[in-house]
């Protein structure tokens, strides 16, 4: 049970500092998807079952500040997070490097189906000048933060499981 | 053989995928009344007090932060401002008397004249926490006298309008958001047409025939149709004309002076528009 009011109140504490902080944390006119990096890493400790679940709360969550329609980011989240939990003990625990870039190919594939969920809604996107703007560098931005989550996630999460440590 | 986790967590996988889909399904066939536009709204003032505070907290540091960074092209900066002041002193004068001209063609007709709108300034106190949608939230809300489509401008022009408000603060859809759609008017040529906000921030001016004169340099003002923004509000400049095979409309990219990204003070134009009154909805 106290695993889950922790995992809840990690995800709400990322969706506090998604709408007040990250907005201010703008490089190159796109902004860190805290609540994206919580969910995947996250899903790596605790695996599908827990990512998944975590992923369709977060989205939620975020939909609820967004205008576009609530169940989107939750969609593309649960999908993420479920993703992310597949990986658990596979191929990140060992790099650094491997980690940021399976955050860095997390964050396109979600864009991607966002982007793709938000064009079958009637929205017009060009998906190449949206890809090179928006997509690359918030994967790119997803990347260099995920290690820093994790181990603030591993150090939260862990007296509950034990989780991988990267090298 | 699976695992059995590995079963159940594709059975929880489906489950939560439907269930995305159906509350999606619910928030676009409810109204606006609707229990899921009603928590947005709830969980948009519950985060407003933390937004405003976290923005006051970081106002001296990005004051800061820009006045480093613009240090170097400060004198080019200033240079420039001198040699507009002059042109702009000159235009004054003539602007001076074409409109003591256009007030007495105006007596001579009968036309009312436009008087000036009355606005209620506000300060920017959220955005938005993803770049795929182009909203910002204002200290201004039903308490102050704000309504949903209510015109949002800064000293540059256009910038968007309101679209929910709380008694205190309210969302405002930029005019670069992808959804974002102005009746504007080519102030040269006197046509039509509608401005649409881009991904990549820029605005597109559509529905300008290919057989239009409108050049780079034109100015472009709300046209006023449409009933939600008040006509001739200064919106950008043509930037880009082309021509696309095909097709019965040119391919036009308007500039607006508005720097989106770093807005801070606004005012919102809280008359009713003429001819719509009930445009604007609490």
């Amino acid at each position: 049970m106290q695993i889950y009011l922790v995992s809840f109140f990690i995800l709400l504490a990322s969706f506090v500092l998604q709408t007040t902080v990250a907005p201010h944390l703008q490089v190159f006119n796109v902004q860190p998807d805290l609540i994206l990096v919580v969910v995947v890493t996250y899903a790596f400790i605790q695996g599908p079952i827990a990512g998944s679940a975590a992923g369709f709360v977060g989205g939620i969550l975020q939909d609820l500040v967004l205008i576009r329609g609530v169940g989107l980011n939750a969609l593309c989240k649960t999908i993420m997070g479920y993703l992310g939990g597949m990986m658990e003990k596979a191929l990140f625990a060992d790099n650094v490097l491997l980690m940021m870039a399976a955050i860095f190919l997390a964050t396109i594939l979600n864009q991607l189906i966002y982007s793709s969920l938000i064009f079958i809604l009637g929205e017009r996107i060009h998906l190449w000048s949206a890809f090179l703007r928006l997509i690359l560098p918030s994967a790119l931005y997803n990347a260099v933060l995920a290690p820093l989550i994790y181990h603030l996630l591993y150090k939260i999460v862990v007296f509950e499981k034990k989780a991988p440590v990267f090298k | 053989m699976y695992p059995e986790w590995s079963k159940r967590s594709r059975i929880l996988l489906g489950v939560l995928l439907v269930l995305s889909v159906m509350i999606l399904t619910v928030y676009f066939r409810e109204g606006s009344n609707g229990i899921l536009h009603c928590a947005q709204r709830y969980t948009v003032n519950m985060v407003v007090p933390l937004q405003s505070g976290v923005a006051r907290a970081v106002a001296p540091v990005r004051s800061t932060f820009r006045f480093i960074t613009s240090i170097g092209s400060l004198s080019t900066k200033s240079k420039k401002l001198e040699k507009e002041n002059k042109k702009l002193k000159a235009e004054i004068v003539t602007l001076e008397q074409i409109k003591k001209e256009n007030k007495r063609l105006r007596k001579l007709v009968g036309f009312k004249e436009r008087s000036d709108f009355t606005t209620v300034p506000a300060h920017v106190i959220g955005k938005s926490p993803t770049e795929w949608q182009a909203v910002i939230v204002l200290d201004k809300g039903k308490n102050d006298g704000i309504k949903k489509n209510m015109s949002v401008v800064v000293d540059g022009g256009l910038i968007g309008q309101v679209i929910d408000s709380s008694p205190k603060a309210c969302r405002i859809q930029l005019i670069t958001d992808q959804k974002s759609g102005v009746g504007v008017q080519v102030v040269s040529t006197g046509e039509t047409g509608v401005l649409q906000g881009q991904i990549s921030g820029e605005l597109r001016l559509s529905y300008i025939s290919k057989d239009s004169k409108l050049k780079k340099g034109d100015k472009v003002v709300t046209s006023g149709l449409g009933g939600v923004f008040p006509k001739g509000i200064y919106v950008g400049t043509v930037r880009k004309v082309a021509k696309r095979p095909y097709s019965l409309f040119k391919e036009i990219k308007v500039k607006s002076l508005v720097d989106f990204t770093k807005l801070e003070e606004v005012l919102i134009i809280t008359d009713p528009l003429p001819g719509n009154p009930s445009g604007l909805e609490d």
